[in-house]
């Protein structure tokens, strides 16, 4: 029996109309009594259990079934509007047909006690009396399917497929071996004289980008798969802080890789929390401020080519600076300090572990992540985050991040008995010197002093006094280089360079993230970790000895 | 004997699809909706068209009522779901031949549309 098939193509239909029911509670919560909202909740209720039905999946299906009753009633008896009551208990059943969904995608059995729920649908039909009445006595008989072998005949499934999400990374993985492997090839090419050889690698080459290519773009997810689950949340935690707000998404449709994206979840939730729990007033307060009772959080998506702008808005109250600033002190900072930060500054004290408002404003949050955290996430992820907030108009959070995963061509460098990664974009050149010549702070590079820092020194590692004679200086740019100025160079000594690698390089998700001087982890071949040293925090240290 | 499948649900498309094409019965199209359904009909010229009560824009009643008055040489079943007796009958009324439960067993499905016989003689008896 061919059951996955039709098990796939259920759970495909399935996560389809169930997304469509919630966003059809969801609106009909917002305008109760829509005659059009309430069919197409009605045909997906009716789709869902009919596809449970011929599965076979009975207590899914039955719930299903209460729930339909329910819809059908409130579309029988047009004078009643679907009441909060009934759309919460529409939820609630919602979030058990998804778990039953996961729990069948999953293989795992649907033990699950609906009887609670359907009592309290029944009683909900039953208050539409007309509409419980038409329906009586309908009897559902159970036929589940035994759907046998196909004949063979063209069957077209979807061409979208489910894929596990780590497959993806061992994708990755391996492109980047692929490239490693690729580079040592190159190197045999270009010693051999045989053409023929040359050529193969060339093309294997191009091939090797192009399915590079094909895997970053695979890995990538609309921005949607992050935020479809707003709405939802904003209202939970609107309705029972009693507050009214309107969620706006937009760029919906941007896409971003799904590493990314996945780590972003938490931080999203943990802003929009704030947001709802301290941003945006009550209405009464709101109203007193002259603004319209619904306030509203604005979540917003732009791509700006490799990089992707996340910004969330709301129009509440903003955040009060001085009790930041009253908090810091608190919490023993140096007042000099505190006083001489401008409010931007201030603002970003919000990011230090402790020093969150929650508490002050309402007790409501506090829960899951902190903007320390949220800080360190973006940042883990190579992005930025600023601040800006007006006092009672309101707070945007921007969050600037890259769109794709990378594979960063990185040199492997030996320090102290350890392995790290250094950016080869950031090498100007390798030295090999005497070792007396880094002794000093600062090195002689093409006729001008640079600084010199020991990568071991640096990152705090007991530097083994090498036998060797000679010492290495890896000579790096001190940023990125897009600023178009002469740029800064300093020399990063190191015990030896060992390979030049293509690797695949993951952010460093907290607690890693409070590590000083590394950005990333990528691993070896036979399994090592790897950090890849984060040469802006290195070079800060250069210019305090400078 | 060709038919032509109308179901929103691709699931149900691929299902009753799959038991036709196991019994030897030939499939030529499947439709999303009613009014998709009418035109394939028109195209395609099948023998029998299974028609969904519930889709989305036109739906099974409404889409029976216009291949029955169309002049097509075919048969009209309904795929009715519990609940959709008067539907099912308005159908019948209008001249659809038959209707088969939902979700449908194999038997039942096979039982159904060997049953229908001829339609106005161009029934593909030959094949």
């Amino acid at each position: 029996m061919d059951s996955s098939k039709y098990k796939s193509l259920f759970l495909q239909e399935t996560y389809e109309h169930l997304s469509g029911i919630e966003k059809g509670l969801l609106t009909l919560e917002k305008t109760p009594g829509e005659e059009a909202i309430v069919d197409k909740l009605f045909r997906h209720y009716h789709s869902v259990k009919g596809l449970c039905a011929a599965m076979g999946y009975k207590t899914m299906k039955r719930l299903t079934h209460a729930q339909e009753d329910l819809l059908d009633g409130i579309r029988q008896t047009k004078s009643t509007v679907a009441s909060q009551e009934m759309i919460s208990v529409l939820l609630e059943c919602l979030d058990v047909l998804k778990e039953m969904a996961q729990r069948i995608e999953e293989d795992r059995a649907i033990d699950i006690d609906i009887e609670p729920l359907i009592k309290r649908l029944n009683q909900s039909t039953g208050g539409l009396e007309k509409g419980a009445a038409q329906r009586a006595g309908y009897e559902s008989p159970e036929k589940p399917l035994k759907p046998q072998p196909p004949s063979g005949a063209g069957l077209k499934l979807s061409s979208i497929m489910k894929v596990e999400g780590k497959v993806f990374d061992e994708l990755l993985n391996l492109t980047g071996e692929l490239l490693t492997v690729l580079s040592g090839l190159k190197a045999l090419a270009a010693q051999s004289r045989a053409i023929e050889l040359k050529e193969e690698v060339y093309s294997l080459g191009k091939t090797i980008e192009a399915l590079r290519t094909n895997i970053l773009t695979s890995r990538m997810l609309p921005f949607q798969d992050l935020t479809q689950n707003l709405p939802r949340i904003v209202r939970d935690i609107s309705r029972k802080n009693g507050k009214q707000i309107e969620l706006k998404i937009e760029g919906s449709e941007i896409s971003l890789d799904r590493s990314i994206l996945e780590k972003m979840g938490d931080p999203l939730v943990h802003i929009i929390r704030n947001a709802v729990d301290h941003g945006i007033e009550d209405p009464e307060e709101r109203k007193k401020a002259g603004k319209p009772e619904l306030g509203t959080i604005a979540v917003k998506a732009v791509g700006r080519k490799e990089r992707v702008v996340i910004e969330v808005e709301d129009d509440g109250r903003g955040i009060d600076c001085e009790r930041l600033r009253h908090k810091a002190l608190s919490i023993g900072m140096p007042e000099e300090s505190v006083r001489a930060m401008s409010d931007g500054e201030a603002l970003m004290l919000i990011c230090l572990p402790g020093l969150s408002l929650a508490g002050s404003i309402t007790d409501v949050s506090g829960r899951g992540v902190g903007m320390d955290v949220v800080k360190d996430v973006v940042e883990g992820l190579g992005g930025s985050l600023a601040i800006e907030s007006t006092p009672g108009t309101g707070t945007r959070i921007v969050m600037e991040l890259p769109r794709t995963a990378s594979i960063l061509k990185v040199l492997l460098v030996s320090v102290a008995g350890e392995f790290f990664f250094i950016p080869v974009a950031r090498v100007e050149k390798v030295l090999e010197v005497k070792k007396e010549a880094v002794s000093g702070k600062t090195i002689m590079y093409q006729e001008r002093q640079i600084p010199l820092i020991t990568l071991a020194n640096a990152l705090g590692l007991e530097c083994a006094s090498g036998e060797r004679e000679n010492s290495v200086v890896v000579v790096v740019h001190e940023t990125n280089g897009q600023s178009g100025k002469e740029e800064a160079l300093f020399g990063l000594g190191v015990d030896d360079v060992s390979d030049e690698l293509d690797a695949y390089i993951r952010p460093l998700m907290p607690p890693l993230t409070k590590l000083w001087g590394v950005t990333g982890i990528s691993i070896l071949g036979d399994g090592r970790p790897v950090f890849l040293v984060d040469l802006s925090q290195v070079a800060e240290k250069t210019k305090g000895r400078y | 004997m060709k038919i032509l499948i109308a179901d929103d649900e691709l699931f149900f498309r691929t299902f009753i699809k799959d038991m036709l094409e196991r019994a030897g019965l030939e499939v030529v199209g499947t439709a999303k909706d009613g009014t998709e359904a009418i035109e394939m009909a028109r195209e395609l010229r099948p023998d029998v068209v299974i028609l969904d009560v519930v889709m989305p824009g036109m739906d099974g009643l409404e889409a029976a009522k216009k291949l029955c008055s169309s002049g097509l040489p075919l048969h009209v079943v309904m795929l009715s779901s519990v609940g959709h007796g008067t539907i099912v009958t308005e159908a019948l009324a209008a001249g659809a031949s038959a209707y088969i439960n939902k979700p449908p067993t194999e038997e039942e499905v096979l039982d159904v549309i060997e049953n229908l016989g001829p339609v106005g003689g161009t029934g593909e008896k030959s094949s």
